[in-house]
């Protein structure tokens, strides 16, 4: 079971969608209102895969995608 | 929207392969005439061409909106007003370009990221509890002129460290300039525009003989702050740069909040099956703000300037050439399921109430914010109200907002 998300700090403009609406338990801001992983896969808890995809879906400005490594295989 | 072409003033002939139109943006008209226009230019085309002022074109859908958004290297924020090409506003971070944006947006994220609105949380609900609760015995008000445009005034003179005292003139001075730019008053713009500026000149100058804590103190910490522009060496805000961000920051914090509180407010008097569901169940604040936010949209749309000769979407654009992307038709667009319908339990698929790309507004944490706190302040302490008028309500355009909001409700013994 490895769920990744990563979102592109190159298309992240802040809007916190993610962070506020779709996964409020474990993504969080930085000090600009950015949210603090970016550019990095970050590991999507275990049973919030559904909020990883909400923050895809959130997301004004398509920063935001999630890696299913057990749907690869 | 009128059909009628009489002898357009601009030349059209480039507006090949999209509808040529005639339709107004900025007018005071009857309220919802501006959304019901969008919805119109939505249904018919993507991209069109209106021949108001000078001539620009017009997007309606959602991906071109946000494409407009997007594509700075296309579209510039030189000019923000379709109809005028050539303002003689200039502010920042909005009017900068990428690269350079960076180096001004970058001073300004810290104090309007959702920690600094999280910090500031008690003050708007202190500010906005106080003006609610003078309301409330009254038994009517003008929720516009009494409320929705006071309260997130005075939340801003405390952000920014200024006196809340003064928070009538700041309010008569916005809405000066909103007046003149939505052509109501024309004449006003250009003075509010200079009194904003004097007000700001006067308050730098202070801090500049007697600094305070920079932490706390964003004109302190502007006087001190320094941008790096096209790879040149650092160096400090220049003075009128530092006006012309206190200028963005009044002319695009408070008639946007001003106009959202008052829409919210009229929904929730015009929908009483709504705010009976929102008095029943608080968790549909949340939703049912990011739904205000979208079905109310308040920028009717965002002008560009075309920064070089392009063929964009089967458009042969000129460099120079205006675009006006329909920020309130784009959120309104058939990609919602059933878009037309406020739905206050919407799923938050996303919106461009707040625009996108790297101008994305800088307030948005802080609107989101008080919108949430006016709405919950409000129902706590006036859960029951109406409109207080059988005549129609009227709106203004290019920045939607009502004039005016006459609200009554029920006061008496035991309440």
């Amino acid at each position: 079971m490895s769920v990744r998300l990563h979102v592109a700090s190159d298309r992240c403009t802040g809007h916190g969608r993610c962070y506020t609406l779709a996964a409020p338990d474990w993504l969080e801001p930085d000090d600009e209102g950015y949210v603090s992983v970016r550019d990095a896969e970050v590991e999507v808890p275990e049973g919030a895969e559904q909020q990883a995809h909400d923050a895809v879906a959130f997301c004004p400005e398509n920063a935001i995608s999630v890696l299913d490594r057990t749907a690869a295989r | 929207m009128s059909q009628t072409h009489e002898q357009p003033a601009v030349a059209t002939d480039r507006a090949v392969g999209c509808p040529v139109v005639h339709f107004e943006i900025a007018p005071e008209r009857e309220s919802g005439f501006y959304w019901e226009q969008s919805k119109e230019l939505r249904d018919r085309a993507p991209v069109m061409f209106n021949t108001l002022a000078q001539g620009f074109w017009v997007f309606t859908s959602y991906d071109l909106v946000r494409d407009m958004y997007q594509r700075t290297d296309l579209f510039s924020t030189e000019s923000i007003t379709a109809w005028n090409p050539e303002p003689h506003f200039s502010w920042i971070p909005l009017g900068v370009d990428p690269p350079n944006h960076a180096t001004y947006r970058r001073l300004m994220n810290p104090w309007f990221s959702p920690g600094a609105v999280r910090r500031n949380a008690e003050v708007q609900r202190a500010v906005c509890r106080r003006y609610v609760e003078e309301l409330a015995p009254l038994g009517r008000c003008d929720a516009v002129a009494e409320f929705a445009i006071r309260y997130p005034t005075e939340v801003f003179l405390d952000l920014m460290n200024l006196p809340t005292s003064d928070t009538t003139m700041l309010v008569e001075v916005v809405e000066d300039f909103f007046r003149g730019y939505s052509g109501a008053a024309p004449e006003l713009a250009g003075s509010a525009y200079a009194r904003i500026k004097e007000y700001f000149a006067e308050r730098v100058e202070e801090r500049r003989r007697a600094p305070l804590d920079p932490e706390i103190d964003i004109l302190t910490y502007l006087l001190g702050s320094t941008v790096t522009r096209d790879g040149e060496e650092s160096r400090l805000l220049l003075p009128e740069e530092i006006l012309d961000i206190c200028f963005m920051l009044v002319v695009a914090g408070l008639d946007t909040t001003r106009a959202q509180i008052g829409w919210m407010l009229y929904h929730f008097a015009a929908h009483p099956e709504d705010r009976r569901r929102v008095l029943a169940d608080p968790s549909l604040v949340a939703t049912g703000v990011e739904e205000v936010l979208r079905y109310y949209t308040i920028i009717y749309g965002d002008g560009r300037k075309v920064t070089q000769d392009v063929d964009y979407r089967g458009c042969p654009m000129r460099k120079g050439d205006m675009v006006y992307g329909m920020t309130s038709a784009a959120n309104r667009d058939r990609r919602y399921d059933d878009p037309d319908t406020f739905r206050l339990d919407r799923t938050p698929t996303p919106t461009l109430a707040f625009a996108a790309g790297p101008h994305r507004c800088l307030g948005a944490h802080l609107a989101r914010s008080e919108l949430q706190v006016a709405l919950e302040e409000w129902l706590r302490v006036i859960p029951e109200y109406h409109l207080d008028t059988d005549e129609p309500l009227i709106e203004r355009g290019a920045q939607l907002s009502l004039v005016s909001l006459p609200l009554a409700w029920p006061t008496g013994a035991g309440s």
